[in-house]
């Protein structure tokens, strides 16, 4: 499958094939030989011709839209991946520390929706899901408090006369620039979030999908 | 309200009307996909994207209204020849003949002609 020889037409075979996941059965392989050869014409007619593989792919439209014309639905994701997603969130807390996010990690890596890049990522972009977050919210105001610290003490100097060196420093963990802080705790929060959201769409889309074939890379 | 925009509307025009049109050119002899796809899409106003032609071919294949065959060609790979059958044909008549009168009757209420 997916062989025309050019990198342009295979790529967007491979995101053809992805998308069709939810086309039932015989259809989808019926799609992908009809559109795999007329890529082929395209490539035999015009040999080394980027531009005519471009504008031949431009015709055809998006794979998406080609897809969903052979009857590929969006569909929903299963009960189990929703689950799945639910845990890796919030299961470093709920229903009992840690032990819930480590479940959704066993039925992350068994469940056949996501490829190994998904569960890669949802692995390590967020472990623990959004404890760091709710830790860090909960731990906000005390890392914003400041504490004053003063030393030294009003000393008699041998002239005679007082002085009074006394020096305060203001310290605290609040030294971190507060655009900084922001953006760190944006970041922290964004992260699962968009994680959760990928793993979503991507259950979604390999519902209704047949057996997960080798999940193929594709960034078209 | 803006009922159906620009796009919308006419997709959903052509939506139960395309399967005929692939039917029509068909009726002119037997066609490869690469062929038949290229020359309707080429088609001024069809304003249909080629590779969404190829699943509704499928269809039409699998409601028995037209017959694939694969042929050699001179050069190059195999082609996928696709070909009216009899039930294609008096399914593209009766759709003529439907088609012909519905159109006179939306013309007509649209100039006026008949008030519904």
């Amino acid at each position: 499958m997916t062989a025309t020889g050019d990198p342009d037409a295979d790529r967007y075979l491979r995101r053809l094939e992805r998308a069709a996941r939810g086309v039932p059965g015989r259809a989808r392989w019926e799609l992908l030989a009809d559109i795999e050869a007329h890529l082929s014409e395209v490539i035999e007619r015009s040999p080394g011709n980027p531009a005519a593989v471009h504008a031949a792919l431009d015709a055809l439209g998006p794979p998406d839209a080609v897809a969903a014309a052979a009857g590929a639905r969006p569909g929903r994701p299963s009960t189990r991946d929703v689950a799945t997603i639910v845990l890796l969130l919030v299961g470093g807390i709920l229903p009992f520390p840690i032990l819930g996010w480590l479940a959704g990690v066993v039925l992350l890596w068994s469940s056949p929706s996501w490829s190994t890049r998904h569960r890669v990522a949802a692995t390590l972009v967020w472990p623990l899901g959004l404890v760091a977050p709710v830790l860090l919210l909960i731990s906000a105001p005390f890392m914003s408090s400041e504490s004053t610290v003063c030393s030294g003490s009003a000393s008699t100097t041998p002239t005679g006369g007082t002085t009074s060196p006394m020096r305060c420093v203001t310290s605290g963990h609040g030294n971190l620039p507060e655009w900084l802080a922001v953006t760190v705790a944006v970041v922290v929060l964004a992260a699962p979030v968009v994680v959760a959201v990928w793993l979503y769409r991507s259950a979604a889309r390999s519902e209704r999908a047949d057996v997960e074939t080798a999940a193929p890379v594709t960034v078209w | 309200m803006r009922g159906v925009a620009g796009p919308d509307l006419s997709s959903q025009l052509r939506r139960g009307v395309l399967e005929y049109c692939i039917l029509a050119v068909l009726a002119g002899g037997d066609r490869y996909g690469f062929d038949l796809v290229r020359s309707l899409g080429a088609v001024e106003g069809m304003r249909v994207s080629e590779g969404t032609l190829y699943p509704l071919l499928s269809r039409l294949r699998r409601d028995g209204l037209v017959r694939t065959e694969w042929r050699d060609s001179r050069a190059g790979p195999p082609r996928k020849y696709y070909a009216l059958s009899d039930k294609g044909r008096s399914a593209l008549l009766s759709f003529t003949e439907e088609w012909t009168s519905f159109r006179d009757t939306v013309d007509r209420i649209l100039k006026g002609e008949i008030e519904p």
